[in-house]
């Protein structure tokens, strides 16, 4: 490998946590590998580009594109593709997030791909990338020889080394921007967006509060939430309550939900059932708070309190 | 209208799991099943059929043992079974997707499905592979699906709401859980889809440049410090969280 290139979303105005995280796992593996270092994004913000710069060294490339278009996944792979094949970039990072985007440029760079890695190394030219698979219930570690390769990687788990070495002072490199010269005629077309009112997105949240079949009721919810309001921390839900239509499936955690991997997950109410387990056992910590000492959610948990969630919630809240 | 359901067979998350001897592979005793995502895939094809007309081939990339899941697919009602077969293994999802495609491509499709994930690899990319090598769009998370004549609309699920997109057929959809609700099987369809034809198709597939090195059961290690629910023990858990954990 050569050069490695990350790829950031525009997100308008500030970076996202998890846009500035990437940077900082390409910053360690070009350095540990002695690799030429980029940084490509579609209509990036002033702001963006000179955050970027703050903690970076990297080349930004910034793609200058009809803000239409912004977000077609098929327009970008093409235009990445093209930026990629000019300068000669074999190593592709993008965050598990863009998961349309990455396998499309896989293709068109005929590179392999692999999607949510935590860890990657490369030793005589061949690269090891590592990933949980069977729904987290176990580890491995994939060899590639190819001469391209495109990851997505996810940014809350990824293993980095020497961690107060990767801020970069900028190079104050001059950006480079980009303008596709092809005709492009989406195939796709977004008719409408309807946004929910979350504060906090459950795939990107540091702390998550979840509620199981323990809340008994549906109006019983409302402790979750203002426990949730106040850590800033997003809402998840077991399946069982997902089913019962108490909570939308976009706050389901587990097999058939969102895999999550905050630095806190609080399981109220939850017993453990093995496919919720699944999407949550990545997670730094866990504290569970049961009624029943013997669910199986407290061999899995880092904390735990057996009580009622009804009586033990309001406690929390007030000492916090 | 001619559809595609993709099913994928996975290991079973409520049996045990074992890592073969050579540390890179599950060990076969492990029960397989229909991977959950698929059974909505499965379900939606049947309520397309329904509503706009059509046949539904369910194919599978495996072997003889992938039989299981076809069986259980024409016990649902579809018209045809295929096996996609490849000579060399299958270590990544491009594989699998161009075999699929190679599939695909002797047929007519309008319409191809798959669940938005399998939970063995997670990789959502087979439907954007697919779209990749069949030149055809991708709609993905499906949360809703409607046709007028060839035009295809979905609500997609999105992380903070959701999108209603519109292409044309042919195109793939994935379909997200809590699109419809699975039925299950009658005994008498059951019975008759063990006798059901299933049909080979030979995919000649290039070697992946990715080949598993190490395979290992993920156990992390947890403080386990279980407390009851006085208020002096919340408080000490509450400091452990912001001392031991630096979580808060």
């Amino acid at each position: 490998m050569k050069k490695i290139i990350t790829y950031i979303k525009n997100a308008d105005t500030q970076l996202k946590a998890y846009n500035k995280e990437i940077i900082i796992i390409s910053n360690s593996i070009a350095k540990a590998n002695n690799l030429g270092n980029y940084i490509v994004g579609a209509n990036l913000s002033e702001n963006e580009l000179s955050e970027i710069m703050k903690i970076s060294s990297a080349q930004i490339i910034n793609i200058k594109i009809n803000s239409e278009l912004l977000g077609d996944d098929v327009y970008l792979s093409l235009i990445i593709n093209e930026i990629c094949r000019k300068n000669d970039i074999d190593l592709v990072i993008i965050s598990s997030f863009q998961n349309e985007l990455a396998p499309r440029l896989a293709y068109k760079l005929n590179a392999e791909f692999i999607a949510n890695i935590f860890k990657l190394e490369i030793k005589n030219n061949k690269l090891y990338s590592t990933k949980s698979i069977m729904s987290g219930r176990a580890i491995q570690t994939d060899e590639i020889t190819s001469e391209k390769c495109v990851f997505t990687v996810l940014p809350k788990l990824f293993e980095i080394n020497d961690i107060n070495n990767l801020v970069e002072e900028s190079n104050n490199l001059p950006i480079i921007e980009y303008s596709p010269d092809f005709e492009y005629l989406p195939k796709v077309k977004v008719i409408s967006k309807e946004k929910e009112s979350k504060t906090t997105n459950i795939s990107e949240a540091n702390i998550i509060v979840s509620a199981g079949r323990g809340i008994k009721e549906e109006n019983n919810h409302e402790i979750i939430s203002e426990l949730a309001n106040k850590l800033g921390a997003a809402v998840g839900a077991s399946r069982a309550i997902v089913d019962n239509n108490w909570r939308p499936h976009s706050e389901q955690v587990g097999q058939t939900g969102k895999i999550v991997n905050p630095d806190l997950y609080i399981a109220c109410g939850i017993s453990g059932a093995i496919q919720h387990l699944a999407g949550m056992n990545n997670s730094k910590y866990i504290l569970a708070i049961n009624s029943d000492k013997d669910a199986p959610i407290f061999e899995y948990a880092d904390y735990g309190i057996v009580g009622d969630l009804n009586t033990v919630i309001p406690k929390i809240i007030e000492y916090l | 209208m001619n559809i595609l359901v993709c099913l994928s067979r996975v290991p079973d998350t409520n049996s045990k799991l074992v890592i073969s001897d050579d540390n890179k592979s599950i060990n076969k005793s492990t029960k397989y099943v229909m991977n959950p995502y698929d059974e909505y895939a499965l379900e939606e094809a049947l309520q397309i059929r329904t509503k706009y007309g059509g046949i539904i081939t369910a194919i599978t990339v495996g072997n003889e043992v992938s039989e299981d899941i076809l069986r259980s697919a024409y016990a649902l009602g579809v018209e045809k079974a295929v096996i996609i077969k490849s000579e060399n293994n299958l270590n990544s999802s491009f594989q699998v997707a161009s075999a699929i495609a190679l599939f695909a491509e002797t047929q007519s499709f309008d319409l191809i499905l798959c669940g938005n994930q399998s939970i063995d690899y997670s990789s959502e990319s087979i439907p954007i592979f697919l779209s990749e090598i069949l030149n055809v769009p991708a709609l993905t998370s499906a949360m809703k699906i409607e046709i007028n004549d060839s035009l295809v609309t979905v609500d997609k699920e999105i992380n903070d709401g959701t999108i209603k997109m519109e292409t044309s057929l042919p195109c793939i959809i994935s379909v997200q859980k809590g699109i419809n609700q699975p039925r299950y099987p009658k005994l008498p369809d059951i019975m008759k889809s063990k006798k059901k034809p299933i049909s080979d198709f030979q995919a000649h597939i290039k070697n992946s440049k990715i080949n598993a090195f190490e395979l290992k059961i993920n156990k992390k290690e947890r403080i386990g410090k279980i407390v009851g629910d006085s208020k002096e023990e919340i408080i000490e858990i509450i400091e452990l969280l912001k001392t031991e954990a630096k979580v808060l």
